[in-house]
């Protein structure tokens, strides 16, 4: 049996998901509000129903999120378990990852945070939070293990 | 004799060849544009146009055709082109997936083929495509690229005109006759529009009957094109495998080959369509990194084979994806309400508006609808179903078509098991498996354990 990823994400990630959070919720309030102003039947329900389920969010959603994360490296298999509603556990053979980078934003700056990125044939996976020398440890063990030839 | 070092020009028909696509492209509006215009001075207007610009396309076709050169060098077919800012493309030999050819009607004319090196993971752009060369430098450039030279086939299958026929009547170039079928209409529409004064066929038509013509006229017409189309695609195809390589060739006015190692197929789908499925017929299809961007046309390995010989003919053509006989492991009984309910809401969902518009009779859609997604639910409950049978893994799925993936273990490139809590309720799990070319297999409501056991075998460890 292969045994669960139990590598968490740092908690730096769940205030950078709450604020990202914050701002999208804050966005759709505002344009709720605009609707409802031209439309005068929709206030003040619009943005009160807007306000009301995007704070439900902000306050579940990037906590259910966070606890959910978890990642395991080992010497064969990138192993990754996520989602808030649809739990998702997916497992990258080391050997298929063809590259990896680390990416850093501006907003990702702010939390002190950078996203791993490692791109198979079929796409990429992603490890979305993780401070600087954690990412970069992790990508030179990837690297490491990907010295064997592939026959892609 | 010139070394394969040497930088070489494509073949001076290139010079046509590449003209003549570019004006094509264009012919279609300058048409539409010259008959609705007819009479007026803008119409001589448009062609002197037009013949300028053909001149003009025609010098800067032969500036291309001089500016473009390629040569195999230091273990690298190298790719010169670009008039204004020259640029290199190189491929590795060892990363050169397949070598497929065209042979279109234009070339024959002047005894060249297009060649076109597919290279993993890249899109139409980044392959190298030679445009216009002769057929021994072809042969030559297969052979600078390590692509062995053809012997007899160990197994040939081909496609008689039978099969032919039963695969276009079949086949699912519906949607791209439907598209076609539209844009003549759109065309006609518009011109007998403005030729009316504004009054269309559309707006021409009182009855229900006559409606009901025009669209039956439509559907019949663009079934007719996707027959026709899928003639021309297929005529005289075959597929081979000599040695290593699988070869396909098939087109009757565009002549295109396909060669490339079988290590470099990952699996293969069988496809088993609306109108398929019911008369116990199939397509297969190649997943490969190389050709995972292309359409369903160029990744064809059979357009149509008995379901029942399917896995034979692939263990002929392929047998590195032999799969012995033997059952799947479907969903439990307890995930038939998951795989029914969906379709029965939407069923009941679209059906209830003929009934809240109409009323009366209207009603009588809603349990046909509901009955209908009752039976595609049942339907995808019943195709479900994953195996792993030696090195290969089966997983099996039905929306429209029911698809069946064979894939080598060691070729997936990532596999999941997702579930969402009410699926963690009842002991149930998605599994997706994915290949190189982004393409998947997808298995939904299977047994939780039986998910967790084929995920356990896909591990690097378990297949040692």
């Amino acid at each position: 049996m292969r045994p669960e990823p139990t590598e968490p994400l740092p908690p730096e990630t769940l205030r950078m998901w709450f604020w990202s959070a914050v701002i999208a919720v804050a966005v759709l309030v505002a344009g709720a509000l605009v609707l409802a102003a031209s439309v005068g039947a929709l206030m003040p329900w619009l943005p009160l129903g807007v306000a009301v389920a995007g704070a439900a969010y902000v306050a579940l959603v990037p906590r259910v999120r966070l606890r959910r994360w978890r990642w395991r490296l080992d010497d064969e298999e990138l192993d990754i378990v996520h989602g808030v509603w649809r739990v998702q556990r997916t497992i990258v053979p080391v050997t298929r990852i063809q590259h990896v980078s680390v990416q850093r934003t501006g907003w990702s700056d702010r939390f002190g945070l950078v996203s791993l990125h490692a791109y198979t044939a079929a796409g990429e996976t992603d490890i979305p939070g993780l401070r600087r020398p954690q990412a970069d440890e992790l990508r030179d063990r990837i690297l490491a293990q990907l010295r064997t030839p592939d026959d892609l | 004799m010139t070394s394969d070092a040497a930088p070489r020009h494509l073949h001076k028909a290139a010079i046509v060849v590449d003209e003549l696509r570019s004006s094509l492209k264009l012919l279609g509006s300058i048409v539409v544009l010259a008959v609705v215009n007819s009479g007026s001075g803008l119409m001589l207007v448009l062609l002197a146009t037009t013949a300028a610009g053909i001149v003009a396309g025609t010098l800067f076709a032969h500036r291309r055709w001089k500016a473009t050169t390629y040569w195999v060098d230091d273990g690298a077919l190298h790719y010169r082109s670009g008039i204004f800012t020259p640029d290199t493309k190189l491929v590795p030999l060892a990363r050169v997936q397949s070598v497929d050819t065209t042979n279109a009607v234009l070339q024959r004319l002047f005894g060249v083929l297009e060649l076109r090196v597919q290279v993993a993971g890249a899109s139409d752009e980044e392959e190298i495509v030679l445009s216009a060369v002769t057929y021994e430098e072809a042969a030559r450039l297969r052979r600078a690229l390590g692509q062995p030279e053809p012997a007899p086939p160990d197994a040939i299958v081909r496609l008689g005109v039978r099969g032919l026929l039963l695969s276009a009547l079949t086949g699912p170039q519906i949607a791209a006759g439907m598209s076609g079928i539209a844009a003549v209409y759109g065309l006609f529409d518009r011109v007998i529009n403005v030729q009316k004064d504004g009054e269309g066929l559309l707006q021409g038509l009182h009855t229900t009957g006559e409606i009901v013509l025009v669209v039956a006229g439509l559907l019949t017409g663009g079934y007719l094109v996707s027959f026709a189309a899928g003639v021309v695609l297929f005529a005289g195809f075959e597929a081979e495998r000599d040695g290593a390589i699988l070869r396909v060739r098939r087109g009757l006015l565009s002549r295109r080959a396909l060669s490339m190692p079988v290590a470099r197929i990952d699996g293969v789908v069988i496809v088993e369509g609306l109108l398929r499925g019911p008369l116990g017929l199939a397509s297969l299809q190649i997943e490969s990194v190389s050709h995972g961007r292309e359409d369903d046309v160029v990744k064809t390995l059979l357009p149509l084979v008995r379901r029942r010989e399917a896995e034979a003919v692939i263990a002929r053509l392929l047998p590195a994806l032999t799969v012995a006989p033997g059952p799947l492991q479907g969903a439990p009984r307890r995930a038939l309400r998951r795989f029914a309910l969906r379709p029965i809401l939407a069923g009941a969902v679209v059906g209830a508006a003929p009934g809240i518009a109409l009323g009366g009779p209207g009603w009588l859609v809603l349990p046909a609808l509901a009955a209908a997604g009752a039976a595609y639910g049942v339907r995808a409950y019943r195709a479900t179903g994953v195996r792993v049978a030696g090195d290969i893994v089966v997983v099996r799925e039905a929306r429209r078509a029911r698809r069946t993936l064979l894939v080598r273990r060691r070729r997936l490139q990532e596999h999941a098991v997702e579930h969402t809590p009410l699926q963690a309720r009842a002991q149930l799990a998605d599994v997706r498996v994915t290949v190189g070319s982004g393409g998947e297999g997808r298995a939904r409501h299977i047994d939780r354990a039986t998910a967790d056991a084929l995920s356990g075998a896909l591990r690097p460890r378990a297949l040692a």
